[in-house]
């Protein structure tokens, strides 16, 4: 007679949020936060030696947060995802376990975006720089916080599924991850230009959409909701029965 | 609660490629399960979909009569390793690895597991992407055993280890198994090394599964006689023989087919030593006799 029950502590049953995954990468990426902060902060003193500073260097220097977004994403498909299932989750499980934390994970990116615009306000206050930054973006102005945080959200969280599909597809084959990388970028311009105003040529094909070729923030907002939803179903297609290959020692 | 595992006309294709053929099998608790096949014979694709790892092209592979493809309640009681340690991430140190082990396996023993990185002589300090093709598949055994999983299935996980640490495998796979009972499969190439281990065995060939028997019986199919080049000789005429061997004056012939007890008194008699059959090489004639069999329909 054989008896099998799970070790104290632990629940055979359906797995929860995904606590440790979620501490592990914010925490990570409150680390690279400051280290970039502080680069940044030093890139800027550097040109102010050499020449006025008109513009937010922290403004710029953003750009490159979607880039570790995608990074993150898919190392989320790619190396977790079989990981997870090999130890007993399902598909599913995994799939919905990854969306709290691409929500969490998401928005921590988007807070320390802001906050970086108000790390950086202080230094250009007390040296009396112009905190200006650039056009086309859903905010106009570095004291629009919540707008950054809103365009910090959508740009992170856009890049940050299409890296996962990117990578899930990747996992399940060359040809897959061929077409899911075309999909994000094509999803990547669409979304851009519904962020910026000097995206052109696709502009016309905006001011169509939006009636306007300024930048509308709700509707900007709206139209990338669609595009993270889309990018979204599309990662469902490509795990809902993704097959777990046997690696080579 | 005992755990059972079935298989109900099971099949998988790869493309044009039919790796699982209609393969139906239940496999009980409390039992070590040898699964034996050549290469390419679709054990690794078998134990896939046993685990839920692959999506069966047809048929149903069940664990307590459920389904286990996309079934949280069954895979949660599986565990399948395979060589590569692939249930770790290379990127992070074993350490990590346990400890996700530990958050993802409902019956996980982090102090066994911490005994058998002791046995195999692995630091939970080192980066699994560093490890050496031995000790990957000894931190795969070791998330195996201490998984304590209902339902434990090893794919020629160990066959990187060398000699010493596949007899501490063998070794802890027994102890382990008699203090805590379950549904163990091991897959393998070294069949005699292993085969006292297995209560039964299960042949698979081209995606077939050609044999289910116990491994008593399995090896009462035959014997190995030995004595005198020309008593032996005389002895085996007219039965199967699959191997024989001469050392000086001295034969050995492993014959296949029933071997009761009235013709073991004859082999004593004519002064024989007869032994059992060798595992391997009654695989060895099953599997290339199938294939003759094969070939000619």
């Amino acid at each position: 007679m054989t008896g099998h029950s799970a070790a104290a502590g632990q629940s055979p049953g359906a797995p929860s949020f995904p606590w440790p995954l979620v501490k592990g990468h914010v925490s990570f990426a409150l680390l690279v936060w400051a280290g970039f902060v502080a680069f940044v902060l030093v890139v800027i003193l550097a040109v102010a030696a050499v020449r006025g500073i008109e513009v937010s260097g922290w403004d710029r220097a953003t750009e490159a947060v979607r880039f570790y977004a995608v990074f993150i994403g898919i190392h989320l498909g790619y190396s977790q995802l079989p990981l997870h299932i090999t130890h007993g989750q399902t598909r599913r499980e995994f799939a919905m376990q990854a969306a709290m934390f691409a929500g969490v994970f998401v928005t921590a990116l988007a807070a320390m975006v802001a906050a970086g615009f108000v790390l950086e306000r202080g230094l250009y206050e007390v040296a009396g720089w112009p905190q200006d930054v650039s056009d086309g973006r859903l905010y106009t102005s570095p004291s629009e916080l919540h707008w950054i945080f809103v365009q910090g959200w959508l740009v992170q969280g856009l890049w940050f599924v299409g890296g996962a599909l990117i990578g899930a597809a990747w996992y399940r084959g060359a040809w897959s991850a061929g077409i899911a990388l075309t999909a994000a970028i094509i999803v990547a311009i669409v979304s851009q230009m519904f962020i910026t105003s000097d995206w052109t040529p696709f502009m016309n094909i905006y001011e169509q959409a939006a009636g306007s070729a300024d930048i509308q923030p709700a509707l900007a907002t709206l139209y990338n909701l669609v595009l993270i939803g889309g990018l979204l179903a599309a990662c469902w297609y490509v795990i809902r029965d993704i097959p777990i290959q046997n690696k080579a020692a | 609660m005992t755990v059972r595992v079935e298989a109900r006309n099971l099949s998988l294709d790869y493309g044009d490629v039919e790796a699982i053929r209609d393969v139906s099998l239940s496999l009980a608790d409390g039992r070590i399960y040898g699964l034996l096949g050549r290469n390419g014979s679709g054990k690794t694709s078998l134990m896939s979909l046993l685990a839920g790892f692959r999506r069966p092209t047809a048929g149903e592979a069940l664990v307590d009569g459920e389904p286990v493809f996309e079934n949280g309640n069954a895979t949660r009681k599986v565990c399948l390793i395979r060589e590569g340690a692939d249930t770790v991430d290379s990127m992070e140190k074993v350490e990590a690895g346990l400890e996700f082990a530990a958050r993802m396996r409902p019956y996980w023993d982090d102090a066994y597991a911490r005994r058998l990185l002791d046995r195999f002589e692995l630091s939970a300090r080192k980066k699994v992407g560093d490890l050496s093709r031995g000790q990957r598949a000894a931190l795969a055994v070791t998330l195996g055993l201490a998984s304590r999983a209902p339902v434990t299935m090893f794919d020629e996980a160990y066959l990187g280890l060398d000699a010493p640490s596949r007899y501490v495998f063998y070794d802890e796979l027994l102890r382990d198994f008699m203090e805590h009972p379950r549904l163990v499969v091991v897959s393998t190439h070294l069949i005699e090394e292993v085969s006292l281990l297995f209560e039964e065995v299960l042949i698979l060939h081209e995606g077939r599964l050609i044999l289910q028997d116990e491994a008593e019986a399995f090896r009462m199919r035959g014997a190995n006689v030995i004595g005198p080049r020309d008593t032996v000789d005389r002895f085996v005429a007219g039965m199967t023989v699959l191997e024989r061997r001469e050392l000086g004056p001295t034969a050995s012939a492993v014959v296949y087919g029933e071997f009761d007890d009235h013709l073991r008194r004859k082999a004593v008699e004519a002064g024989l030593e007869v032994g059992p059959l060798p595992l391997q090489d009654l695989f060895v004639h099953l599997t290339s006799s199938q294939e003759g069999e094969d070939d000619r329909s």
